[in-house]
């Protein structure tokens, strides 16, 4: 028996210290996204991607949409003297993902958004990792104060987010059950490759399915602004002013025309 | 179906807002002679606009509006050319010798401190002049009012000092003789402020044409409008050279609206008097002047902001 114990432990522990990309031989969970690419287009204002895929009978899920890790320079408010708030300074965040967008089954919700977040946070699995991984400059800033004023200003945006009761189960088929999740994904995602983990946990283990990639580019007319705007940064400048004074030109001609009518 | 992706701030918004938003400050543009940023630029940042890119596409836009009420007003004679280049000249010098001078001050530290409170008692301290001049004014003036700025009685310290400048100049669209090198300076001056407030200046502008250059306050509003034009022209083409923060699709969208705006506006600022225009200007000041104050005494809900704007 305590042979069972001691693997169950260890098989805890190993994906514990391996996430999030850990894997069970057998690799149990499965992942599908629908579309993994989305062209962002001139009327582009997000998009929904559907997550499917099979996981344990017996787990609760927990799908992680991340872009990449940067650094972020923010100002910094206080008080001076003792009476005004102002930018006091900078702060900089090294190693902080851009997005964090997690959707999670009913009862992982319930555990997130409950009391016993504690126990959600030590595995590793909440916004909490993000603070163990990071680096505040300069050192300081009291990290718990300045990582809490953080997370505010990204669930402001909306670019950190947790969606209790995004994924649905259906019937369990043996050993395993479908899953089903509507990602949403915000139209403030920029153009570039987020990642996307879906992780099965149950009270003995957790277990990673392979991570997917969600790829988000520029098409069409964004793309060609966008290229002008960095590739021929001069002509760009010129030309939104040439169209400009043409638009003030424009309307005042129409205007005119029209108090002549008057 | 109403959003559009803006490519450079990175985020879609609704056509209509934005429209609504550009028509609203154009208007604003085109009765006071203002540019407006002051109240773009945060308001574009709630919609998810980065700061950087709030304030450069403004700056397109209001090229726009600019442009469009500057021929409304023209149309009108409410543009001094003449004046309007002088000043231009000096704001050019001014805003290159204030970006030296903003240097010097963070060098030296706490700048932010001393702008900041410089900014809103010099808001303060002008809004409420021009309220209560203008206010004693329309008492007084039974008979209809001239578009005469600040209608002095004697012949103050000021005005004798004037006369006595050099290079006296006859400015015939503003009905004023004074010197070349008045508007020059003032001009420098202006510019030196609105490079160290980081704000394009019109709100400083305005009150120096009505009450250091004695300009009548319509043909204030227009030169202002043909200044701020040429202003908006540089800041654009620079930021989208050095910075790429110019997002030409928001511009566009909001420049459909301040165009119209901007001459609505004109019509409106024809049918007011010049006293009525200057109560309702530093009103408008003094709202800025206690919401910068309420920034500053109230504690932010959140302690950590992005870099750029105003």
């Amino acid at each position: 028996m305590s042979q069972k114990v001691i693997m169950t432990l260890f098989f805890l522990f190993a994906t514990l210290i391996s996430l999030p990309s850990a894997l069970r031989a057998e690799q149990p969970v499965t992942v599908n996204l629908d579309p993994a690419s989305i062209n962002i287009s001139a009327f582009y204002n997000g998009t929904d991607v559907i997550v499917t895929g099979e996981a344990p009978a017996d787990a609760e899920l927990l799908i992680r949409l991340s872009g990449t890790r940067h650094d972020v320079t923010l100002k910094k408010k206080g008080k001076v003297g003792g009476l005004l708030w102002m930018n006091v300074g900078e702060v900089t965040f090294e190693n902080v993902p851009s997005v964090y967008l997690l959707y999670t089954s009913k009862g992982l919700g319930e555990v997130a958004m409950s009391r016993e977040s504690n126990r959600w946070d030590s595995m590793g699995l909440g916004f909490e990792a993000i603070k163990q991984e990071m680096k505040v400059t300069p050192a300081a800033n009291d990290k718990e104060v300045v990582f809490k004023e953080f997370m505010k200003l990204k669930k402001h945006e909306e670019l950190y987010k947790l969606t209790p009761d995004a994924v649905r189960f259906a019937a369990t088929n043996g050993p395993m059950k479908p899953y089903t999740a509507t990602i949403h994904v915000p139209p403030k995602l920029k153009a570039g490759d987020y990642q996307v983990d879906v992780l099965a946990i149950s009270s003995d283990s957790i277990v990673a399915g392979p991570s997917q990639q969600l790829k988000l580019s520029q098409t069409g007319f964004p793309a060609f602004l966008s290229s002008m705007a960095f590739g021929r940064s001069l002509v760009y400048g010129v030309m939104s002013v040439v169209i400009a004074v043409f638009a003030g030109l424009g309307t005042s001609m129409v205007f005119r025309s029209k108090g002549g009518a008057h | 179906m109403w959003h559009m992706y803006l490519p450079i701030a990175g985020n879609s918004v609704n056509i209509l807002t934005i429209f609504g938003l550009g028509g609203a400050v154009g208007l604003l543009s085109g009765i006071f002679g203002v540019g407006g940023g002051f109240l773009m630029t945060p308001l574009l940042m709630m919609f998810g606009i980065p700061p950087t890119v709030a304030a450069a596409s403004d700056s397109n836009q209001i090229v726009g509006a600019s442009t469009s009420g500057t021929l409304a007003h023209w149309r009108l004679g409410n543009v001094d050319f003449k004046m309007g280049f002088l000043l231009l000249i000096g704001g050019i010098l001014g805003g290159t010798l204030g970006v030296q001078i903003i240097k010097v001050l963070r060098a030296l530290g706490n700048a932010d401190f001393l702008i900041t409170v410089t900014y809103v008692l010099m808001l303060g301290g002008v809004g409420s002049y021009m309220f209560i001049e203008s206010l004693q004014a329309l008492k007084k003036k039974e008979a209809p009012a001239t578009t005469a700025a600040a209608a002095p009685k004697k012949e103050s310290t000021y005005a004798r000092l004037l006369k006595k400048l050099p290079m006296q100049t006859r400015f015939d669209k503003s009905g004023i003789e004074i010197s070349l090198l008045l508007p020059l300076f003032l001009g420098t001056l202006v510019g030196v402020l609105a490079a160290i407030m980081g704000v394009g200046g019109g709100f400083i502008m305005v009150p120096v044409m009505v009450y250091l250059l004695r300009m009548p306050m319509h043909v204030v509003v227009g030169t202002s409008l043909f200044q701020i034009l040429f202003t908006c022209v540089n800041v654009t083409i620079m930021q989208s050279w050095s910075n790429h923060t110019v997002d030409f699709v928001l511009a566009l969208l909001l420049l459909l609206g301040s165009t119209i705006g901007a001459q609505v506006g004109t019509k409106v600022s024809k049918k007011l008097k010049g006293d009525q225009l200057k109560i309702l200007l530093a009103s408008l000041v003094l709202l800025v002047c206690v919401k910068m104050m309420a920034d500053l005494l109230l504690p932010p809900d959140i302690l950590l902001s992005y870099k750029g704007g105003h």
